[in-house]
């Protein structure tokens, strides 16, 4: 095995460590506080958010920071562990039908909402039918499509009450699917599907999210939203783990400027902080030592080839050749600090899920720069008759643009292509990839849940997220196939499939995996970086300790 | 006085129309959409959720629209924040901008114009060259430079200070100070030039001659002259330094209005941008016409003559 093989080997397997099995397990976290721990008398965690959350309405969100503060307010069906594993939620158990397409939730008895009063089942149809009607404008309707009539109902063709969720008594939740989702459990950590109460709703209409109205049914209730600077929650004495909860207050404190956030960490007024630049890094790591975390994240930067016109259409050898040419370990290495993990295949690892990469990754980068020539010339271009094009990009991230640069960089070394970067603002680059203008461009994606398919859809013929223009029935068919299969093992191998298909034609140039990155107080328990980055408040507590 | 003040007043109306209709065009000419998201909406949720906000109707219609919400002193709903007003939003920002911008102008006025004077009277000083020195340094430095520096020192060296957030009076310390520094030394050279031109003049002269002790002659007869570039500066520095306050609110995390106008222009949150951009271009017509009459209470020569 030769070293970069072994490297890569290495990588994945210390991936895999990190995140676990989906299947669930109802032990809590912070359950396990060991006996003779000193925890801290004050239990206030002050931690940071990179945007302001728009509005806390679980059923209209879109965006990551609101995420967060529903994963505090509300809970699901299921919920995430402090690992980022799938764990029962308001439902303590479920059964499945043979079929994959009947779920049977069974709902704690226990489980109220933060006044007192019961959580039924109904609350969830209530919820899930809000997110679905039309009538709501939310955003993320078609996200219920796996759920019978999900996408039916969102295109206003059949009734919310046709949605295929129905409550058999008040604490039995009844879920027909459309079509097998193995992920279902994963899916119900969302936003989207978590509970409300009809009642609050109807009554206060879209004041409902204020706090002095708002009620929720997770382990913290809102206490204060002040826009644009801080969202304050409260410990929910109702909620039904509240025994197992130590936080009796968390502040979110809204920073979008990223090294604010490690300036706040540093001055000791906040325990934890969501993200802080890459370009920070080697200084807080001199600095802070073990209080820096980093590790992967279920996100991937590459770049999209439009392959409707010349030069890429039609054109694997070219496509072959840029993609060879990246050199992924240099990127990681100096754009990234570390921070940002090289990346050959489309899919981040995933757990269960076999990895992608392609065999030419385990060449040295010398052969592979070999084989980048022969493909580029293959493709009937030459350093005197040179490949150019256009690469559009977002002008929002100096450490985004750098590495384009160095892409851009190693394109002209490598192999002579003359390739220009061409910087736009976000929503114009969104505008034109979809107009499909650019030849090359940012591709990023961030996984909506954990499965192969969030990604997948980006190369899918006909789905709204490929810009590339990217069609191949071979590919479609084996995305399809899966999707009819029930079983996980069955469905990876058919998404597999998939994905080496896309590798094979160089569809998409993955360039490096996103990477979480936290600081955090020694002092604060109950948390683990985790692949979806999501930290719950809810198995965090601090210890005793003296100063910040 | 006050049909000179109302005849102003009543001329702004104009030029703050001119200023919305040139925001919603600029705005609206700008690519993509407030709903224009990476991912996809269905085709019916997102036709749905622009009906909601007009933006399916012809331009000049939702022009219209907008100003008759204007005239009645509503900015409309956020598209970005969706349950909160554009009024709600200017109504829990302004004030700190206010605070802050305010502290600042106070702090360099104070300290701007002591160094000034200072300067002045120490002529050709080893003080003077070193004070003058430091405010061309003052004016050089970018705020977003001084205000991590002044975090560094002051919060996370010393823990004296907060390093951010919003509450106290310890809250507002750094971030006015942070602006102040380059509207501090701007005022410092200003009132060291025109102290020195006052001192120079006849009627200093004179009232040297008469003997009267320097204090006197610097309360009584020089400040006053010596403020009148002071405030014609002061007029567009106000507003700027209230409304310029977007790097020191990102830097120390101040839910002010600076922030939502960067954000609001980069996600087409049209509503707010117009309602920001029309709050700032009021607070400089104001300005401006407070400094007119200061102007003319100060300055003798200045008359309303019409």
């Amino acid at each position: 095995m030769g070293r970069r093989a072994f490297l890569h080997l290495a990588l994945v397997v210390m991936w895999l460590a990190g995140c676990h099995a989906q299947h669930a397990t109802t032990a809590s976290p912070a359950a396990s506080i060991r006996v003779g721990t000193q925890l801290a008398a004050e239990q206030i965690l002050s931690r940071t958010l990179d945007s302001a959350p728009p509005l806390l309405d679980p059923s209209l969100i879109t965006d990551v920071p609101s995420q967060f503060i529903m994963d505090d307010l509300f809970e699901g069906l299921t919920t995430l562990a402090a690992d980022g594993r799938v764990v029962p939620g308001v439902a303590s158990r479920w059964d499945v039908s043979a079929d994959g397409l009947t779920w049977v939730f069974h709902l704690r008895p226990q489980a109220r909402w933060s006044d007192g009063s019961a959580l039924t089942a109904d609350d969830f149809v209530y919820a899930w039918r809000r997110t679905v009607d039309p009538a709501t404008r939310a955003e993320d309707a078609q996200q219920l499509a796996p759920i019978l009539y999900g996408l039916e109902v969102a295109k206003g063709e059949r009734p919310p009450s046709d949605l295929g969720v129905t409550a058999l008594d008040a604490r039995t939740l009844r879920v027909q699917l459309a079509a097998p989702t193995p992920y279902l459990p994963q899916l119900l950590t969302n936003s989207y599907l978590q509970p409300l109460r009809e009642s609050v709703i109807r009554r206060y209409g879209d004041d409902w999210t204020r706090a002095e109205h708002m009620l929720s049914n997770g382990p913290f209730m809102l206490r204060e939203n002040v826009i644009g600077s801080r969202v304050t929650l409260d410990k929910n004495p109702y909620y039904w783990d509240a025994a197992n909860v130590k936080l009796q207050r968390v502040i979110y404190y809204v920073l979008e400027d990223r090294s604010t956030q490690a300036q706040r960490f540093l001055a000791g007024q906040v325990q934890f902080i969501q993200t802080f630049p890459t370009t920070d890094l080697p200084y807080l790591r001199a600095r802070l030592g073990a209080q820096v975390v980093t590790a992967p994240y279920f996100g991937t930067l590459g770049i999209g080839l439009n392959v409707l016109r010349p030069p890429f259409k039609d054109n694997r050898a070219l496509r072959m050749a840029l993609n060879l040419a990246v050199d992924r370990e240099m990127i990681s290495q100096h754009v990234l600090n570390g921070a940002g993990f090289p990346a050959y295949t489309l899919v981040p690892p995933l757990p269960e899920y076999a990895p992608q990469i392609p065999d030419w990754a385990s060449l040295s980068v010398a052969a592979r720069h070999d084989l980048a020539q022969r493909y580029y010339r293959e493709a009937g271009y030459s350093p005197a008759h040179p490949m150019r094009a256009e690469l559009s990009v977002s002008s929002g991230d100096s450490v985004t643009t750098l590495t384009y640069e160095a892409v851009i960089a190693m394109w002209r070394e490598t192999l002579g292509a003359q390739v220009s970067l061409h910087q736009l603002e976000f929503k114009i680059l969104i505008q034109d990839r979809r107009l499909r203008k650019p030849d090359l461009f940012h591709d990023a994606w961030i996984g909506d849940y954990l499965d192969p398919v969030t990604f997948l859809q980006l190369r899918q013929s006909g789905s709204g997220l490929n810009n590339a223009g990217y069609s191949n029935p071979a590919f479609d068919a084996m995305i399809d196939l899966a999707n009819q299969q029930a079983r996980l093992s069955e469905r990876y191998r058919d998404l597999g499939d998939a994905e080496h298909l896309l590798n094979d034609d160089a569809g998409y140039i993955p360039v490096y995996y996103y990477s979480v990155r936290h600081l955090a107080k020694p002092y604060l328990k109950g948390w683990e970086p985790n692949i979806v980055d999501r930290n719950l408040s809810r198995y965090m507590y601090l210890l005793e300790h003296e100063g910040n | 006085m006050l049909r000179y003040t109302l005849h102003r007043l009543l001329g702004a109306i104009p030029t703050l129309l001119l200023i919305a209709t040139l925001a919603f065009a600029l705005l609206h000419a700008a690519p993509g959409g407030p709903f224009d998201s990476e991912k996809v909406m269905l085709p019916e949720i997102q036709k749905s959720i622009e009906s909601q906000y007009h933006l399916d109707e012809p331009l000049w219609r939702q022009y219209l629209r907008y100003l008759g919400a204007l005239a009645h002193g509503n900015l409309g709903p956020s598209f970005q924040y969706r349950s909160t007003s554009v009024n709600e939003l200017i109504a829990q920002g302004f004030p700190v901008d206010l605070a802050v911008g305010g502290s600042a102008m106070l702090i360099a006025l104070v300290v701007g114009g002591a160094i000034g004077v200072f300067a002045a009277l120490h002529r050709n000083s080893w003080w003077e060259h070193g004070l003058m020195a430091l405010a061309v340094m003052g004016i050089s430095v970018p705020v977003f430079v001084i205000a991590p520096v002044l975090i560094l020192v002051f919060a996370i060296g010393l823990h004296w200070l907060p390093p951010g957030d919003w509450g106290g009076i310890s809250h507002l310390i750094l971030p006015a100070a942070a602006l102040a520094f380059p509207y501090t030394a701007y005022i410092a050279r200003l009132m060291r030039g025109a102290t020195l031109e006052v001192l120079g003049s006849r009627f200093i002269l004179t009232a040297r001659a008469k003997g009267l002790p320097l204090r006197t002659i610097m309360l009584r007869h020089a400040l006053k002259p010596a403020l009148l570039p002071l405030i014609s500066f002061l007029g567009p520095a106000l507003a700027g330094v209230i409304t310029g306050s977007i790097v020191v609110e990102t830097t120390f995390g101040l839910p002010g209005i600076g922030r939502y106008f960067t954000t609001g222009a980069l996600n087409r949150d049209y509503t707010l941008v117009m309602g920001i951009t029309i709050l700032y271009g009021a607070l400089i017509l104001f300005l401006n016409l407070l400094v007119d009459l200061c102007y003319a209470a100060l300055d003798p020569r200045v008359r309303f003559e019409r």
